[in-house]
């Protein structure tokens, strides 16, 4: 955490823990999750469902319902400010205006009986006076701002009358609408075609490189995840399994986790031989398997790893990585980049 | 397209579903969700029918299986005509023919257990005996990959993995040449996706089977097919052997396609051309080409007639004038 | 095949399950958390005992508790008060030795009338729904699974002839209505029979034109039916009929069935587009198989839940009729009636109005409560979750 100070991060996720509890069981989505957005920078969180990805981003908003939520642990540091003690009306003041969210879905996220124009109305007035003409002028550049066509007549559009693709586009021009510092992405490219997603993952890059602004950008889909990120964090059952700019995650991967994961990509370069598969599935977030929650899956696993927890390892140049086995194994043989340059500035 | 095993042979397929409107459900227009549709699928090949959702290949897949009637067109299975066949007369057929799908949440009888889910295919094809029947659910549970001491569980006691893997158990009871598989893959995690991926390949490769393999993804479908064919609202657009379609795409709704694509290693399949807009609805489209309002090499005649398919060479056919 | 296993092991045999627990363990789980759920099951549970007790007690030529003993100088005695020994004769003896529940204008004992009033009500409630969930599944499930199906001209022309024909000739002119019958059958034998020759010809396309679809044609029908205010539908069907409780139960039945026909129609036509039904049609399982084996158990939760309140409409509507005096006949007893009959002494003998209208309140406001927790019970949103 030796970041703190450092005014270049914008979000600083610490030791986050969260638990959802119903009964006697106690659902453990999250164990000390730590993750930082940089001004200007675009965050990938990937992992597999139930991995606590989407989690974390609804507690940067304080969106977690408590009941049957539950935060005994970490901070979250936005701009200094630690997240988790603001009051109900500091967070509403935060929500759209400096921190806004984009959704997977876009045929639920949007309200069906509000034209497009009264729904991203409302995202400015909400945290700004603007009124009449100025308003309107506003909400046709962000619609123009999000690639549109004709914006203005868009305006008096009804969700339904929209195509999925421009739904998502509208969501985005809804989250910018305040221009907020920091963008979280839920999956937002998950419900569209191929065409529709590499149009919006196009966008999220102009608008970013435009605006300025830092992207939280949550996945399951690693090629998705080498299109966009700068820098990457791999989740796995409610812990960071590994970090690290996207090169190194994609070449040089230091968890038996990320390996499996991009080793199972099925491509047509592969095609002829089997696929690499991660065997089991994903452990009940309630039945987590004690030591590294991945070691009943992992082919490098020795004794300890089902013993004790594993410590985030440094492989350098600010790679980490939770597995000691891979490193210790690995060392010798030099795969392992050492410590050069300053973070983060050159990808 | 003259091999000797080709095992089902779909010619000028057509399906088009009617919209009703009022008090009396007056049919207002057609859909046509499939629109003169042509493959052949060789024995224990795969062949990839690719597209963007809404352009009509899941229809194909239920057509070709007489779960839907088709409009026009033929079906061959085997060199017999199954177009026509009555409920009645598809029995023996059914066996031939199987299917599995992409929600592993929705394939499943909630209140049946995975063996009685496996033992309805049993059922149908008229196995007799009770014990009988638990013995073979219980080699084909573990033949996917279920402890066959599962087999009393419900649906909601397996993870989508699992559940994917009965939903394959099911289909292979009644030892089936050729299965659909409509998005098998697309709503499981990845790690889980290729362990699917895999078993389908080795199920393949012991029991022979043919596949009609559906996906919208490219990666998925450059795995696993031999033959690829990319639809476009009701049409395919090209078909080639995967080789062949991925390194030399000739319609540019393939090149675009390929262009989007993100892969693992930052660069995608093919670059250059990016479509503008979404996918048209396939309700009364205009004629001509499907692709009219989204190709960047739309001419006068491309919206005035329908483009037939252009043989480039043995195995490609391609539905783009221009390009030939 | 078992060196199948061994093939196809690519990965660990036995994957974690989730932990099991049965569909019963899950239900009592979750009933248990819903108290008020809880209370009108308990409530249900002892009604259905009270009422089988009743059937038992008051029913046989000389019952253990006679409802319909008139004792002329103890009446409209309060509840728990000691039968004067002296002016009855020992058969007129209430068994108990005490007036339970008070006696009323005839000196009859209020607690065996309100006995055998329990298995009316309950009869009533569960025969009534019996016939309505039957219709309206059977309605749903043609609705929602024919329901493409198109209906020709032909097919109509008969159907009304026959439906016109069954009603003539039950309730007003037998020989019509027979005659009317057997057109219909002869026109129906005619049109097999003549629609290949008439193939072509205007007549063909006539009589043969598809007109409406079966869903269209049955959803029509629930509109009507849902168009009646149904109280009064019923109070005309039974001025018409000769008074008895099976007619009654009957006509209750048949009127309250388009509830059920649209929750089971609306089940069955987003069943019939999900996978595990396509699966089992690709299978070649049979349609009968289909609809009862993978269908209808799926479609049953919804309704379980308004048949449950079905039951305490129906056993207020029998009371409201009874009340009315169009319900059961007199001489037996019904919760209805003996509030009819109390209603005169409202003030001179409260306890004749009060004791039947709190039994009603609690067996309708139990089934009611029943019902909302089953419905939560079995909505599988919160089932799924930890």
């Amino acid at each position: 955490m030796q970041g703190v100070l450092d005014k270049s991060i914008l979000l600083s996720v610490q030791e986050l823990t969260v638990n959802f509890r119903a009964e006697a069981i106690v659902a453990r989505a999250l164990e000390g999750v730590s993750y930082e957005v940089r001004q200007g920078e675009t965050v990938c969180l990937v992992g597999e469902s139930g991995c606590g990805k989407t989690v974390s981003a609804l507690a940067i908003l304080g969106l977690i319902p408590q009941p049957p939520g539950e935060i005994p642990g970490g901070r979250i540091l936005f701009m200094g400010q630690n997240i988790l003690e603001l009051s109900e009306e500091e967070l509403q003041n935060l929500r759209g205006n400096h921190i806004a969210m984009v959704f997977q879905e876009p045929m639920t996220s949007l309200n069906p009986v509000f034209t497009v124009g009264e729904q991203i109305g409302e995202a400015i007035t909400a945290h700004q006076k603007v009124e009449g003409d100025e308003l309107r002028e506003r909400c046709i550049r962000l619609l123009k701002d999000v690639g549109i066509p004709s914006p203005a007549e868009r305006l008096k559009d009804y969700p339904h009358q929209l195509s999925g693709g421009q739904r998502q586009r509208v969501m985005i021009a809804m989250a910018l609408a305040c221009s907020p510092q920091l963008v979280i992405a839920d999956e937002p490219t998950t419900a569209l075609d191929v065409t529709i997603q590499k149009q919006i993952l196009d966008l999220f890059k102009t608008l970013k490189s435009k605006k300025g602004m830092s992207l939280l950008y949550i996945t399951h889909d690693l090629n998705v995840v080498a299109n966009i990120a700068d820098r990457v964090y791999v989740m796995y059952a409610g812990i960071i399994t590994e970090q690290g700019k996207k090169r190194d995650i994609f070449q040089n991967p230091c968890h038996p986790y990320t390996r499996g994961l991009i080793a199972s990509l099925p491509a047509r370069s592969k095609r002829g031989e089997a696929l690499h598969s991660i065997p089991g599935t994903v452990p009940d977030p309630a039945y987590k398997p004690r030591g590294c929650p991945f070691h009943p899956r992992c082919t490098y696993a020795v004794k300890k790893c089902s013993e004790e927890f594993p410590e985030m390892l440094d492989c350098g140049d600010g790679h980490l990585s939770r597995c000691p086995v891979v490193l210790s194994s690995e060392r010798k043989t030099n795969t392992i980049r050492t410590h050069e340059g300053p973070h983060y500035s050159d990808l | 397209m003259t091999t000797n095993n080709i095992m089902l042979r779909s010619t000028g397929l057509k399906k088009y579903f009617p919209v009703r409107r009022g008090f009396l459900q007056r049919v207002v227009g057609w859909i046509k969700a499939v629109d003169g549709v042509d493959f052949d699928i060789e024995q224990a090949k795969t062949l990839g029918l690719v597209g963007e959702s809404g352009c009509g290949k899941s229809t194909v897949g239920r057509l070709i299986l007489k779960l839907l009637e088709p409009d026009e067109g033929k079906i061959i299975y085997k060199s017999k005509d199954i177009t026509h066949l009555s409920q009645n007369e598809l029995t023996p057929f059914r066996k031939e023919m199987q299917i599995i799908f992409q929600d592993p949440f929705g394939s499943l009888n909630p209140r049946m257990t995975a063996g009685q889910s496996v033992e309805e295919g049993l059922r149908a094809v008229g196995m007799k005996g009770r014990r009988e029947r638990k013995e073979r659910v219980r080699e084909l549970l573990q033949m996917v990959g279920i402890p066959a001491s599962a087999a009393d569980r419900f649906p909601h006691e397996f993870s989508g993995g699992q559940r994917q893997r009965i939903g394959i158990a099911r289909a292979l009871s009644v030892e089936p040449s050729l299965i659909v598989c409509d998005e098998p893959v697309s709503a499981l995690d990845v790690s889980i996706q290729a362990q699917i991926i895999n078993l389908l390949k080795e199920l393949q490769a012991r029991l022979g089977l043919g596949y009609l393999f559906i996906s919208h993804d490219l990666n998925v479908v450059g795995y696993m097919s031999d033959m690829v064919a990319v639809m476009y609202l009701g049409h395919i657009m090209e078909y080639a052997p995967t080789d062949e379609l991925f390194d030399h795409p000739l319609h540019p709704y393939t090149f675009a396609l390929l262009s989007a694509v993100p892969a693992a290693n930052g660069t995608p399949l093919k670059q250059g051309l990016e479509l503008r807009g979404e996918v048209p609805s396939a309700f009364n489209p205009p004629p001509g080409c499907k692709f009219q309002a989204r190709c960047p090499l739309a001419e006068d005649r491309c919206r005035r007639t329908e483009i037939p398919f252009y043989e480039i060479n043995q195995n490609h056919l391609v539905r783009c004038w221009k390009v030939v | 095949m078992n060196t199948d296993k061994k093939e196809f092991a690519a990965f660990p045999e036995e994957e974690a399950l989730v932990p099991s627990r049965s569909r019963a363990q899950e239900f009592f789980r979750l009933l248990n958390k819903n108290r008020l759920a809880f209370a009108g099951l308990a409530i249900f549970i002892l009604f259905f005992l009270t009422a089988v007790a009743g059937l038992v007690l008051t029913s046989g030529t000389k019952p253990v508790l006679d409802p319909a003993l008139v004792r002329l100088p103890e009446k409209l005695r309060p509840p728990l008060s000691r039968p004067n020994l002296q002016v009855l004769r020992p058969e007129q003896i209430p068994r108990l030795g005490i007036y339970l529940l008070g006696t009323d204008d005839l000196g009859r004992d209020v607690f065996a009338r309100m006995l055998q009033g329990a298995w009316v009500s309950l009869t009533v409630g569960f025969v009534a729904v019996g016939i309505s969930v039957v219709v309206g599944i059977f309605m749903g499930g043609i609705a929602g699974y024919f329901g493409q199906e198109q209906i020709r001209a032909d097919r109509i022309l008969v159907l009304i002839l026959l439906f016109l024909g069954i009603g003539l000739a039950f309730l007003a002119h037998p020989s019509l209505g027979i005659l009317l019958f057997a057109l219909g059958i002869c026109l129906w034998i005619l049109c097999g029979r003549a629609k290949l020759r008439l193939e072509g010809s205007p007549w063909a396309r006539f009589l043969f034109a598809e007109t409406i679809s079966v869903d269209t044609l049955i959803m029509r029908l629930v509109d009507i039916m849902l168009c009646f205010p149904s109280f009064f539908l019923i109070l005309t069907v039974v001025a018409l009929l000769p008074a008895s409780i099976y007619n009654i139960m009957i006509v209750i039945g048949l009127t309250s069935w388009m509830g059920t026909t649209r929750f089971v129609r609306a089940e069955f036509l987003s069943l019939r587009e999900q996978d595990f039904v396509t699966a089992a049609k690709a299978l070649g399982v049979s349609k009968w198989r289909i609809i009862f084996r993978h269908m209808i158990p799926n479609a049953m939760a919804p309704v379980l839940v308004s048949a449950t309140i079905g039951i305490a409409t129906a056993i207020l509507t029998e009371a409201g009729l009874s009340f009315l005096g169009f319900g059961v006949p007199p001489p037996h007893a019904t919760w209805g009636n003996i509030l009819s009959d109390g209603k005169r002494f409202i003030f001179d003998a409260p306890w004749l109005t009060f004791e039947p209208g709190l039994a009603i309140l609690i067996v309708v406001l139990s089934f009611n409560l029943f019902g909302e927790g089953l419905r939560d019970i079995l909505n599988p949103k919160l089932r799924e979750r930890y």
